[in-house]
């Protein structure tokens, strides 16, 4: 959906036209799902995070600025709800890959997978990408987003900026930074194996 | 170009941010540094990887279900609406015009005046002696229209989602505010030492409960610093010196509210509670070495010549049983409050000198379940952006010396004026980070219990 569309729906869904609203997030739900599976890797979270995207999404309407681009607001919100949930369980339980859990003794487990690998697993498998995304999963929240928004989903500098509410400087450190801990990591994994113990970008050293 | 400046270009070049020239310098450093080279092939392969990632397909059934609890939603909000006019509707007439805004922030002038107003309170308050409180506050509302100058309008702190957060985004205006506070509060936290009213016991805990700028850096550095860049990091923090202009002052801001409602011989009292939770905090500070606070802003090391630049941020999860009020009562704590209500996120901005007591106010709101602090080292770029003045600012000179000489061509006209805005953006920003650097963002998200 073009840039003008988007704003023309997002315009008439302020005036209270729902079905203007339900145009929207049809054309959206796919780019949102995508960015919070990438933050979230797991099926039932991304979900229920990009549905509560939308819900939010409606509810604050009324403040979306007509000069602004609906999809970098609805990518703002996207990030910002699957960082807040990030945030809330931290420490309850870990962000893990659909197919990848770690239980409390830092030993993995399979959890989402009892027939098998999940979908997404299979795609990234066949496509030789589960290192890079094992690796991704265990960047900082900060990094992964700053990586996402720019190499995954191919937004500027600027939009990023705007998306995360960081200067265009902090973007540019942010991502030379997590590109950093990214090779870190992989070499890392390559090192001690997906299912040694852990490696982490926060705790910046191999347990062994 | 050292490695750490090669590793920042190196990142602009995957995304293809680099000028002719600042490309050709960066092949030089990568054809004479094998370490850089294969750090490039590496994300360079990364990279390609990322991009090739596929575009899931949204899981079957999730329009439809989102579409269940939209509806649901907005059954809810009707059903709320109605039975909220129907309350209207019963009330009597005298209650009906006294229904609060409940998600409109409660004017609170005294904490509007922000930090500002704070300083001027310790002033009037060490300076009033035996004036009764009712002169004080007269004095107080005397001193508040040429104070308020740093507090931001109702209007601009209500409105969230559109609203950048302040760093570079601030106008010039907001900045000079800011400094001329800042100016003021370094005046101020002299003060307390001659006034009878701070005693010396309370400056000492304080001192204690934010550590050595050196100290913050080493251990927050060292966590996020990769291995390869560990070494230099090393030896720029083994010679990092705390600037005694980031001493820790002594932040004594209190709640003006609070201390409004202080009469003059509970002073002591409240001093004395004081003192004993800030070396409580002291104490928990010195236990929490490997979670450092964020005072230290600027180390200097060698000989002074380079400064690293580091801009500091907490961020805060809360847990309280009515989120929109904690909302509202964290965004009433400062002056420079900006709302995001879709994310349940208030982001408070003050003074490094202040955050402790920031933070103490904070944590009474609600059960802290995470404290995380930040830092953004922005060196690479504060000096890339100093180099950057400095040649435009030679280049217009050359160009206006050669204009009074000889004139222009239309060509050297144009790059003239180039030159200047260049200079002048470069201003722009230098002052901005400069402001911020002097400032701690509070990032404070709120979650129900």
């Amino acid at each position: 959906m073009d840039r003008d569309e988007s704003l023309r729906l997002a315009a008439l869904a302020k005036q209270g036209d729902t079905a203007a609203f339900e145009a929207l997030v049809t054309a959206y739900e796919r780019m949102v799902y995508n960015v919070v599976y990438r933050m979230m890797p797991n099926q039932e979270d991304a979900k229920d995070i990009s549905q509560e995207v939308f819900l939010k999404a409606y509810r604050y309407l009324d403040r979306f600025d007509q000069k602004a681009s609906f999809s970098t607001w609805i990518y703002k919100i996207a990030v910002n709800t699957a960082i807040d949930e990030m945030r809330r369980r931290k420490g309850k339980e870990t962000i893990s890959l659909d197919w990848e859990f770690e239980g409390e003794d830092g030993a993995q487990k399979k959890q989402y997978q009892p027939d098998g690998p999940s979908v997404e697993e299979q795609v990234l498998e066949k496509e030789g990408l589960s290192e890079i995304w094992r690796a991704m999963a265990k960047l900082s929240a900060e990094h992964r987003t700053v990586i996402t928004l720019r190499d995954v989903e191919g937004l500027s500098y600027t939009e990023i900026a705007e998306i995360t509410g960081a200067s265009l400087g902090t973007v540019k450190s942010r991502l030379a930074r997590g590109r950093l801990a990214l090779k870190e990591l992989i070499i890392a994994q390559k090192a001690y194996g997906a299912n040694g113990r852990k490696y982490t970008e926060r705790r910046g050293q191999h347990e062994l | 170009m050292n490695c750490e400046m090669a590793m920042e270009e190196m990142s602009m070049a995957l995304d293809d941010m680099l000028t002719e020239e600042q490309w050709q310098a960066l092949l030089e450093h990568l054809s004479r540094c094998p370490s850089c080279a294969a750090l490039w092939r590496q994300w360079k392969e990364n990279q390609a990887l990322l991009k090739q990632t596929p575009l899931l397909e949204v899981p079957a059934g999730f329009h439809e279900e989102w579409k269940e609890k939209w509806q649901a939603m907005l059954a809810e909000e009707e059903k709320a609406k109605q039975e909220k006019t129907g309350k209207q509707e019963e009330a009597p007439k005298q209650e009906a015009a006294v229904v609060p805004f409940p998600k409109k922030k409660q004017p609170q002038p005294w904490k509007k005046m922000g930090v500002a107003a704070a300083a001027v309170f310790l002033m009037a308050v060490v300076g009033m002696g035996g004036r009764s409180l009712m002169e004080y506050q007269k004095h107080q509302e005397e001193m508040t229209g040429s104070q308020m100058l740093t507090g931001t309008t109702e209007e601009s702190s209500a409105e969230p989602a559109q609203t950048a957060l302040p760093l570079p985004e601030t106008t010039q205006t907001e900045q000079q505010a800011v400094l001329e506070t800042e100016k003021a509060e370094e005046e101020q936290a002299a003060l307390p030492q001659q006034a009878e009213t701070a005693p010396a016991q309370t400056a000492e805990p304080e001192a204690k409960a934010a550590p050595a700028p050196s100290e913050t850096e080493t251990a927050e550095e060292k966590e996020a610093e990769p291995a390869a860049l560990q070494a230099a990091e090393d030896t720029l923090e083994a010679t990092a010196q705390p600037s005694l202009a980031e001493a820790p002052a002594v932040a004594q801001v209190r709640s003006i509210g609070e201390q409004q409602n202080t009469n003059q011989a509970d002073v002591s009292a409240q001093q004395a509670m004081e003192a004993a939770e800030m070396e409580e905090t002291a104490s928990e500070t010195q236990a929490e070495a490997s979670q450092p606070m964020l005072s230290a802003v600027t180390a200097v090391s060698g000989e002074g010549t380079e400064e690293k630049k580091l801009l500091s941020r907490k961020k805060v999860t809360l847990a309280a049983e009515n989120v929109a009020e904690t909302l509202q009562q964290l965004s009433a704590l400062t002056a420079q409050a900006t709302l995001w209500e879709e994310e349940n996120k208030v982001v408070l901005s003050v003074s490094l000198n202040q955050q402790q007591s920031l933070l103490e106010e904070v944590r009474a709101l609600g059960t802290v379940l995470e404290e995380e602090p930040i830092q953004e080292d922005i060196t690479f770029w504060y000096t890339q952006t100093k180099t950057t003045e400095q040649t435009a600012q030679q280049e217009a000179a050359a160009l206006e010396e050669k204009a009074a000489q000889s004139g222009l061509t239309a060509q050297e006209t144009a790059a003239l004026q180039q030159a200047k805005e260049t200079q002048a953006s470069c201003q722009k920003s230098l002052q901005q980070w400069d402001a911020a650097l002097k400032k701690i963002e509070l990032e404070v998200y709120v979650v129900a219990k």
